[in-house]
């Protein structure tokens, strides 16, 4: 092992970038006032680490820091995925912050002295580039140490979002559920850790492996505890089955683009970091680790999809979808091969561009998007927007050409391959309850009279967001190769 | 005098259990956070024990650190959280926190 080198800085030049604007955000957030401000300088920042992700990866893979940062197709893949998914939600944000009534049914101000605080725009996009920033840092660990410390970047950054708004109570309250269950989350995750720590005595992944290898599977009951426990932790990041309690609950709390930000790109490191964690610490046990996944992604998808059934708010409905696409994404993990990791890439990437494109409606159409009878009649109104939100749906719910047809096909396809047969038959199914949940919201559009007025016309930026989830879900559904060339194993 | 290995696991062991069974049952927001606290102490206990016969000491004990710095982090956060609930709702009690429901 040697030790740090000035050059490999370099490596993480994507992180700095967005830590530096962070940084610069945060010293001029007395001077920033309007949002379109910050919102740019965030986009910038976003477009230009995602393009140095990319040409970091033209040298080929490297790692650095003494063996805990790797920079590799897999992180790089994830890196720009998270990258895109902060910029699109920034220029979601843009409308979503204008001056928010309290809740008058819910708001009791108990001090004279509280005014409705002022807008924070630079501190929010801040925090949002903190959270990317921890995020990318989990995509390319390949030390339990570095995954730690940018799981908890994340995590500790996506807790203040959801509260951010802090007269809210709703708002509140999301945040003390989410930040409770996601400590406890973390203290299981570093008990799997500290247990995995003690059985190999290392923390990177590499040592950990061959330490695994040398000893045989099985052979040591504490590996399995710190197995159990290091699933547990990461599930809770994804929202996967045992530890979903939380998502509904923060995302109807937070602010809508907050919970497009949790639903995709902290989702998709979550997902980055179990790959990895699975496919090269734990390769040695992939037996026990396969029959975990597999726990975890079919029992995600029916508790996803049976409760969805009865929602009629439409940021939960979105929640349970998330934790049900969690489950499906999971399934590409279970055959433990490098083909199912890339089926699992080609899963997120697609994911989060559909469901960055529903929750962008629902901000679009502002208070009116949360509820799903505010969608009665929608298509009378806003022919348009109505027809961006069948598609995301129809993509959601996997019917072709969208982008959900190809990947729900490339996931079902890897299990059927590692022969887990009975899991991909309840994948199918619960898509067929998840097209009933879809159609509902598709038949309240097209097919019921208008009960409100129609909303206003939104900004230029929601409209760009829209736009490229938009492009990026019709592409992934007719041309469903283009992936490929991207996605390599990890 | 040096203590047993299985000494000091068991010890974070329970140490783990009584803030797992703290987290699980205490219905004041500030008393979970103290329960969390425990649970991370159980950790650090257990890396600086593993760290005494790893091939690698110094990432057990490094390790701890970076627990015991984020630990206060996150309790910031927390205490930050819990201030924002307290002024909206007037309190801390998790079972009468419930307007976000199913």
């Amino acid at each position: 092992m040697n030790g740090p080198n000035v050059k490999d800085l370099a490596l993480l030049l994507p992180e700095l970038i967005l830590v530096c604007t962070a940084l610069a955000l945060i010293l001029a957030a007395r001077r920033i006032q309007k949002t379109p401000w910050a919102a740019a300088l965030t986009v910038l920042a976003a477009v230009a680490a995602a393009l140095a992700s990319a040409w970091l990866l033209s040298g080929g893979s490297k790692t650095g820091f003494g063996g805990m940062i790797t920079v590799d197709a897999y992180s790089q893949f994830f890196k720009v995925l998270i990258a895109s998914a902060l910029a699109l939600v920034t220029l979601l944000s843009v409308t979503a912050d204008r001056p928010s009534r309290p809740d008058p049914r819910t708001h009791r101000p108990k001090d004279p002295q509280t005014h409705r605080p002022k807008p924070r725009p630079a501190e929010y996009h801040a925090l949002l580039l903190l959270a990317s920033t921890g995020m990318m840092f989990a995509a390319s660990a390949v030390d339990l140490l570095i995954l730690y410390l940018g799981l908890e970047l994340a995590t500790l950054c996506s807790y203040i979002l959801v509260g951010i708004t802090v007269e809210k109570p709703t708002s509140n309250e999301a945040a003390i559920k989410y930040f409770l269950l996601g400590s406890f989350a973390s203290a299981l995750l570093l008990y799997g850790i500290a247990l995995a720590y003690g059985a190999t005595g290392a923390t990177d992944y590499a040592a950990i492996a061959s330490a695994f290898s040398s000893r045989g599977p099985g052979s040591h009951r504490i590996l399995l505890a710190a197995i159990g426990l290091l699933a547990a932790g990461l599930a809770f990041k994804i929202a996967a089955f045992p530890f979903h309690a939380w998502a509904p609950d923060a995302y109807q709390g937070a602010s809508t683009p907050v919970a497009a930000f949790l639903a995709t790109a902290s989702k998709a490191a979550g997902l980055a970091a179990l790959g990895r964690v699975c496919l090269v610490a734990f390769a040695a046990e992939a037996r026990v680790l396969s029959s975990v996944l597999a726990g975890l992604a079919g029992l995600s998808i029916i508790v996803g999809s049976i409760m969805a059934l009865s929602q009629t708010d439409m940021k939960r409905l979105l929640a349970y979808s998330s934790i049900a696409h969690a489950g499906y994404a999971l399934l590409g993990f279970v055959s433990g091969t490098p083909e199912g990791a890339e089926a699992t890439m080609t899963y997120v990437f697609l994911y989060v561009f559909m469901t960055l494109g529903a929750f962008g409606v629902v901000i679009a159409l502002g208070q009116r998007g949360e509820s799903l009878n505010g969608y009665q009649g929608l298509a009378a109104q806003r022919p348009g927007t109505a027809a961006l939100m069948l598609l995301f749906l129809l993509s959601l719910t996997g019917i072709p050409p969208t982008a959900g047809f190809t990947a729900k096909f490339v996931v079902i396809l890897s299990i059927v391959r590692a022969g887990h047969l009975a899991l991909a038959v309840l994948a199918v199914v619960c898509s067929v309850v998840w097209a009933f949940v879809y159609l509902r919201v598709a038949v309240l559009m097209y097919m019921k009279e208008p009960q409100e007025p129609a909303p206003s016309y939104f900004s230029v930026a929601v409209y760009t967001a829209l736009a490229v989830a938009a492009l990026v879900t019709i592409i992934g559904g007719i041309f469903p190769g283009s992936l490929a060339t991207w996605v390599v194993s990890p | 005098m040096i203590i047993p290995l299985e000494h000091v696991l068991l010890f974070s062991l329970i140490l783990f259990a009584i803030g797992m069974v703290g987290v699980l049952t205490r219905r004041n927001a500030i008393g979970i956070l103290i329960s969390i606290e425990l649970l991370l102490n159980a950790v650090n206990v257990n890396l600086v024990c593993f760290s005494r016969v790893s091939e690698d000491p110094m990432a057990g004990q490094m390790f701890a650190f970076f627990v015991i710095a984020l630990a206060a982090a996150a309790a910031a956060v927390g205490l930050a959280i819990v201030v924002a609930i307290y002024r909206t709702r007037n309190t801390v009690q998790t079972d009468e926190i419930q307007l976000l429901k199913w």
